[in-house]
C-alpha cells in the first residue's frame, strides 16, 4: 500500500492500525477530518488518535469499513457482532457517524 | 443499483434488541439509541437494566415505557385517574414507582382475600368434622352389670373378662368344690357370729390334706 492512500488509527492503549483511507472514509468524522481544509492537527500526517476508543473495539471499526466496502461492491455477508462488544461498539461508531 | 450499507450504528443496534435478556448496566449509552432498544424491552428486562445500571439516571428513556406497562397491567381507565390526580396535585410520580405501589397494593389485597377463604373453609371442615361419629379406641367399663348380681363370690370377675379362655377358666373355678366350700363357710360365719363350738376339735388337719391350698382358719365344721 501506497503511504498517500492509508491512514493511521491510533486507540487508547496506543495501538496503532494502519488502513485504506478509502476504508477509513466510511465513516463520516474521519472524512471531515480528512478533507476539509484547515481541518483537525491531529491529521497532519495522515494519524488520528482516538483516547477513548479502545484497542478492541477500533479493530472491530477497521474491520466494519472492509465489510462496509465489501457490502456496496456487491457481497452482502454478514458482520457478525461479539454481544459483550455491543454497547461499547455502538457508542464508538455513533461517535465516528458510521 | 447498490443496496444501503447498513450502520455500524444500525448493526449494534439490532444485535443489542437480539441480546436483550443479557444487558444490564448500560452506562453512559446515549438515551437516543437506548430509546431504541429499550423500547423492545419486557417488564423484567426493564427492571433490570434500570437496576443494574447505578451510575445515571435512565428514567427520561424509560418512564413512558414503564406508564405503559402500567396501562397494559392495570387498564386504561385506572391510568387515566393517576394522569389526572397527577394533574390535579401538580405533582408528577415517576410511572415505576406508581406501578409498584399498584402492584403491592393488589398483592396485599388478594393474599387478604385467600386468607379469608381459607379461614372459611378450615372452619367449615372442622364443623363437618365436629359432627361426624367417631371411633373410640377404648370400651368403658360397664359397671351396672355388676350391680345386677348380689351373690356368689366371683361371679362379677367372671363377666368382667375380656377373654373368652380366661372367662371359661374363671367358671371352672367358682363352681369348684373349694370354692362352694368357701362360699358356704363364709355364710355360715354371718350366721353364727357369736356361737362358739363344743367339740372345739382341730379338724382342720385331715381337711388341710385333700386342699393344701385353702388357708385353714380354726372354725367349726358341719359334715
Amino acid at each position: 500500500m501506497k503511504k498517500e492512500d492509508t491512514v493511521k488509527l491510533i486507540s487508547a492503549e496506543g495501538f496503532e492500525f494502519v488502513i485504506d483511507k478509502k476504508a477509513a472514509m466510511v465513516s463520516q468524522t474521519i472524512r471531515n477530518m480528512l478533507t476539509s481544509p484547515g481541518s483537525f492537527a491531529e491529521t497532519e500526517h495522515g494519524e488520528v488518535t482516538f483516547p477513548e476508543i479502545s484497542t478492541t473495539i477500533l479493530e472491530k471499526i477497521c474491520q466494519y469499513f472492509y465489510w462496509s466496502l465489501q457490502y456496496a461492491s456487491g457481497k452482502e455477508t454478514e458482520f457478525h457482532i461479539e454481544p459483550e462488544l455491543t454497547l461499547e461498539l455502538m457508542m464508538a461508531a455513533n461517535y465516528l457517524h458510521t | 443499483m447498490r443496496r444501503k450499507v447498513p450502520s455500524l450504528v444500525d448493526l449494534c443496534v439490532r444485535t443489542a434488541i437480539d441480546n436483550i435478556k443479557y444487558l444490564g448496566d448500560v452506562g453512559e449509552t446515549d438515551h437516543h439509541l437506548l430509546d431504541r432498544i429499550l423500547s423492545h424491552c419486557n417488564l423484567d428486562e426493564l427492571k433490570h437494566i434500570e437496576d443494574s445500571t447505578q451510575g445515571s439516571d435512565l428514567s427520561p428513556v424509560t418512564d413512558k415505557m414503564w406508564k405503559k406497562f402500567y396501562k397494559v397491567r392495570f387498564g386504561a381507565d385506572s391510568t387515566d385517574m393517576v394522569v389526572e390526580r397527577m394533574r390535579k396535585r401538580k405533582t408528577t410520580v415517576l410511572w415505576r414507582l406508581l406501578y409498584e405501589a399498584k402492584l403491592s397494593e393488589m398483592e396485599q389485597a388478594e393474599k387478604e382475600s385467600v386468607d379469608r377463604m381459607t379461614q372459611r373453609y378450615r372452619e367449615e371442615t372442622a364443623r363437618k368434622q365436629s359432627r361426624q361419629v367417631k371411633l373410640c379406641s377404648k370400651v368403658p367399663p360397664s359397671s351396672s352389670r355388676k350391680r345386677s348380681f348380689c351373690g356368689g363370690v366371683g361371679a362379677s370377675n367372671i363377666y368382667n373378662t375380656k377373654s373368652s379362655l380366661m372367662k371359661k377358666a374363671k367358671i371352672e373355678f367358682v363352681n369348684s368344690r373349694e370354692v362352694k366350700n368357701i362360699a358356704a363357710m363364709k355364710n355360715k360365719m354371718v350366721h353364727r357370729n357369736h356361737s362358739v363350738s363344743s367339740t372345739g376339735k382341730p379338724l382342720t388337719s385331715g381337711y388341710a390334706s385333700s386342699s393344701s391350698k385353702l388357708t385353714t382358719k380354726p372354725y367349726e365344721r358341719r359334715f
